[in-house]
């Protein structure tokens, strides 16, 4: 199989011509003409003085989104605009494992709250979380964790009653402490 | 006008022989303000049995300390980590973070603390002063008044990016979009809710905070060693001397002014139901730097960036009282949580207040002052040790400030999916930040967007859709006109001194 042309490679010399990527431009006025849309399309049956605000601000966000894109056009006329993906992945640190775990353990620990409760889903996610960023000692990994836990366990849940998620730990804790 | 001194007297004992409760609240507002999640009002509910217990005047005093001390406790987060401990400190982090990766979080911080005990005295004496015509100020602040105020506020999106307006605007444009979603306050239509009910009520303002602010910053944070950034070859050193916080002092004194104007700010908005710290200390903001000198060095690490929205948020303490005390009306949620600890107790607040309990009434403010003295003598001294946070390798705060993440978004409603929110949130403004769209922008679009649609969907409706409306009153039209100014002023400034920058050059012969 014919191995794809390499793409090019963002460089110094990018950035020193003062390129900008289209992709990276784009991101969030695309995600902006989005949500606008679909605001738009939510208050249709909506009353004018109802939509007004958001008739207005959604407008505003097209008129501003295709000012951008005239800019964007003229800067690729005069050759200021790459259209590399690599930039943009580079940009977004897209390459580093570590960040996208992060936010992994993140979502991962919302979904792990319900069955494990608030202390024991804080111990695996700052166990994931350290371990991830570089952590290895031991006692570190097991001090920090358990100890952050133990201390949201007293401060939230036992000083001001914060309804976080129960599970074994709490019970047990809880029973400890008598409350 | 003779000041009743008798009186005076009374009401510092009054309030001395109170000091424990001060400083119970003092401490507790101190923390609840710094976590963020952990609101005064989340505190004051969660301690409500604590107040009944303690009795109307102790009660009362302890909550408006809390209340007082989470408006400085909220700044510490937002200058160290770059994650606001309430809405009210989001002004702050666009000053006070670029002090502190400057090596500078102390003096910062010292910064924070001096605004927020001089804006809040001052506010408070104003407030003393002037209590019977201030009860009334709130009657002429109608909708009208209120959606210039907003703009007011709203023109901080376009100041925030001086380097690139356009960008600065879709940002804030995007925010003002995010607040828009969620329930039609008058016809009960969901709008943009994507089938959540979750978002029936709008997009909540903690986890969209701790999203776009914390998170973001966190993910950016692991790619550096701590918060503090290295100069060249220089080991990173955060010095943790008196001599710091004295500098921090000076700076404060020598800004007196922007200090006594903010707090002005404060108060008066303060006064206005449903206006709140979040939009004072924005307001405060833009106003330092419409007067500034050097209004294109506004989020860099500039002190009247930091005295300014601190001075304010604490302003407004003082401000939401007033309606509370003198019409029984609560300004926003903490005093209305007040107001039902404070009816529980029996006590009925509205003007019959000031002639049956006059020592509670007044007493208030004065214990106000207590509180900021008892904040003075105990926090601002610590200072010092709380900017070391600042060297702590992000391999060890991130997870950490990541766990208060989670807690914090999960806190004020209790449900999962504020968490996944925020994470949500955290992405978005993560994307943002790496593609130059300021973060600021569409927080100041996401924080005072729903207000200001509030205010210009009542004004429409009374005015049976017609715009013009908004320009039919003096005061509204004297605020629409300070807008104006507030984006036009910098711009001619900056002009003018670009120009001035550039003569000389052009009429310097050449070497």
């Amino acid at each position: 199989m014919a191995s794809a042309p390499p793409r090019p490679q963002p460089t110094a010399q990018h950035a020193r011509q003062g390129q900008q990527e289209l992709a990276g431009e784009l991101v969030l006025p695309v995600l902006a003409v989005a949500l606008a849309v679909y605001y738009f399309i939510s208050v249709r049956p909506l009353p004018w003085i109802a939509r007004a605000h958001g008739v207005v601000v959604g407008s505003s966000v097209a008129v501003l989104v295709a000012v951008l894109a005239g800019r964007l056009a003229l800067q690729a006329r005069r050759g200021q605009l790459t259209w590399s993906t690599a930039r943009l992945a580079q940009r977004l640190g897209l390459d580093r494992l570590d960040r996208w775990l992060l936010v992994a353990w993140m979502l991962g620990v919302t979904a792990l709250l319900p069955y494990a409760g608030f202390t024991l889903a804080v111990v695996v996610f700052l166990l994931a979380c350290l371990w991830t960023l570089g952590v290895r000692r031991p006692r570190e990994l097991v001090l920090i964790p358990v100890l952050t836990a133990l201390a949201g366990y007293l401060f939230f849940v036992a000083l001001l009653h914060v309804k976080l998620p129960h599970g074994p730990a709490e019970r047990w804790l809880g029973r400890l402490l008598g409350l | 006008m003779s000041v009743p001194w008798e009186f005076v007297g009374q009401l510092v004992l009054y309030s001395l022989h109170y000091w424990w409760a001060a400083l119970a609240g003092v401490v507790v507002g101190f923390v609840a303000g710094a976590i963020p999640g952990l609101s005064p009002s989340n505190t004051i509910i969660m301690l409500l049995p604590l107040t009944l217990v303690l009795g109307p005047d102790a009660g009362l005093i302890f909550m408006v300390c809390i209340y007082i001390s989470a408006q400085v406790g909220n700044s510490v987060p937002a200058i160290l980590i770059n994650i606001p401990g309430t809405g009210g400190a989001a002004a702050t982090t666009l000053d006070g973070y670029p002090m502190a990766v400057q090596g500078k979080a102390t003096q910062a911080l010292v910064l924070s603390f001096v605004a927020s005990i001089l804006g809040g005295v001052v506010a408070t004496l104003l407030t003393l002063a002037l209590l019977p015509y201030l009860g009334r100020m709130g009657l002429y602040m109608r909708s009208v008044e209120m959606v210039a105020v907003m703009m007011l506020g709203l023109t901080l999106i376009a100041v925030i990016g001086t380097r690139d307006i356009l960008k600065a605007l879709i940002a804030g444009f995007l925010g003002l979009l995010m607040g828009a979603i969620g329930t039609d306050a008058i016809y009960s239509q969901p709008r943009a809710t994507f089938g959540f009910l979750e978002l029936y009520d709008g997009v909540p303002i903690v986890p969209a905070l701790i999203g776009l602010f914390a998170i973001s910053e966190v993910l950016n944070l692991i790619e550096r060693e701590r918060v503090v950034q290295a100069q060249g070859d220089q080991p990173v050193r955060l010095s943790a001397r008196w001599v710091d916080i004295a500098d921090g002092l000076r700076t404060s004194l020598r800004h007196w002014w922007e200090i006594v104007r903010a707090a002005l700010v404060g108060l008066v908005i303060g006064i206005i139901p449903g206006a709140g710290a979040d939009i004072a200390s924005f307001v405060a903001y833009q106003q330092a730097r419409t007067f500034s000198r050097y209004p294109h060095r506004f989020g860099t690490g500039v002190p009247e960036g930091v005295l300014a929205p601190e001075s304010a948020n604490n302003g407004v303490t003082s401000g939401a009282m007033v309606p509370l005390l003198a019409l029984g009306v609560p300004g926003g949620l903490t005093t209305a949580v007040m107001l039902v600890a404070l009816e529980y107790q029996g006590v009925q607040l509205g003007p019959r207040l000031f002639m049956e309990r006059p020592l509670l009434a007044y007493g208030i403010f004065v214990s106000m002052l207590l509180g900021y003295v008892l904040i003075v003598l105990t926090l601002l001294p610590l200072t010092r040790y709380m900017a070391r946070l600042t060297l702590v390798p992000s391999r060890y705060l991130g997870p950490i400030i990541l766990f208060f993440c989670m807690v914090g978004s999960f806190a004020p409603r209790a449900m999962l999916f504020d968490m996944v929110l925020a994470v949500v949130l955290g992405l978005v403004g993560y994307v943002a930040r790496r593609t130059g769209y300021p973060v600021a922008s569409m927080v100041v679009g996401f924080i005072l967007g729903p207000l200001f649609e509030r205010y210009l969907t009542r004004s429409l409706r009374l005015a049976g859709g017609n715009v013009l409306v908004l320009f039919s009153s003096p005061l509204a039209d004297v605020l629409w006109a300070m807008a104006v100014l507030a984006l036009v002023i910098p711009y001619l400034r900056e002009r003018r001194e670009r120009q001035a920058a550039a003569t000389p050059a052009a009429t310097t012969p050449a070497a």
